[in-house]
C-alpha cells in the first residue's frame, strides 16, 4: 500500500517544512533577521575595531 | 617593548570567544536542554511547524557563530604571519573568554531584555535566569580582561617563542 506522501513526492516531513520555509520567509522576516544579526553586527564591530583602538594607543591593546 | 602589537591577538582572540560562545549557548541551551529556541517567545515551538520555524532560525543564528568562527581564524592566521605581533597565551585564552563574555551580554541585553525573542528558560522566574546569564557574561568579560591585562607583560613573539624552546 503506496502513503499519500510518497505518491506526491513529499513525505509528512518535507510538508510541515516547507510549511515552516514559507512561513520563515513571509512572518516577520525582516524584523526577525534583524533580532538575529544585531548582536553579531555589534560584537563583531567591536572584535574588529580592537585593532585599530590598539594601535592608535602606540602599539598597546586599550 | 615598543612596536609590538597586542590588538591583533585580541581581535582574533574575541571574533574566535564570540563563535564558540554562540555555538555553547546554540548547541548546549537550544538542542540538547531545549530551553529555548531563537524565536521561541514570540514563535512558541508547541507543534512540529512551529518547531520546524524555530530551527530555521536556530540555523542561521549557527551560521552567523560559524561567520564569526571564521573570521577569528582568519584574523588570527594574519596575526601568525607578522613578527610585530606579542604570541601570549594569557592574551589570547583573555579574549576568548572576553569575546565569550561579550556576546553573551550583547545578545543577552538585546534579545532576551529589549527585543524578548526568547529568554533563557521561560515560565516562572524566567526574569532571573535572564539576569543570571548577563551577570554570567559580565563576569566572563571581567575574567578576560583581566588575563588580558596581565598578558600585558609578555613580549614575545611567536618567532622569539619558537627558538627559546
Amino acid at each position: 500500500m503506496r502513503e499519500e506522501g510518497l505518491v506526491t513526492g513529499l513525505c509528512p516531513n518535507c510538508q510541515v517544512g516547507i510549511e515552516a520555509r514559507a512561513q520563515f520567509s513571509s512572518d516577520g522576516f525582516g524584523f526577525n533577521l534583524g533580532a538575529v544579526l544585531l548582536p553579531f553586527l555589534i560584537v563583531g564591530a567591536i572584535c574588529l575595531s580592537i585593532e585599530r583602538l590598539a594601535r592608535s594607543h602606540g602599539g598597546e591593546a586599550p | 617593548v615598543i612596536g609590538r602589537q597586542q590588538g591583533p591577538i585580541i581581535s582574533a582572540g574575541l571574533l574566535l570567544g564570540t563563535g564558540l560562545g554562540g555555538f555553547v549557548d546554540g548547541i548546549l541551551l537550544h538542542q540538547i536542554l531545549q530551553w529555548h529556541n531563537m524565536l521561541s517567545s514570540i514563535r512558541p515551538p508547541d507543534d512540529l511547524v512551529q518547531m520546524k520555524y524555530n530551527m530555521l532560525w536556530d540555523g542561521l543564528f549557527h551560521a552567523f557563530t560559524w561567520i564569526m568562527v571564521a573570521l577569528g581564524v582568519w584574523r588570527l592566521w594574519l596575526a601568525g604571519g607578522r613578527r610585530d605581533v606579542v604570541w601570549s597565551s594569557r592574551i589570547f585564552g583573555g579574549s576568548l573568554i572576553a569575546g565569550w563574555g561579550l556576546f553573551n551580554f550583547v545578545e543577552g541585553l538585546i534579545d532576551h531584555q529589549i527585543l524578548g525573542i526568547h529568554h533563557v528558560h521561560p515560565g516562572e522566574g524566567q526574569l532571573l535566569w535572564d539576569l543570571g546569564f548577563l551577570a554570567f557574561g559580565l563576569a566572563q568579560l571581567a575574567i578576560g580582561w583581566r588575563l588580558i591585562r596581565a598578558g600585558m607583560s609578555d613580549n614575545k613573539t611567536r618567532e622569539e617563542l619558537a627558538h627559546s624552546t
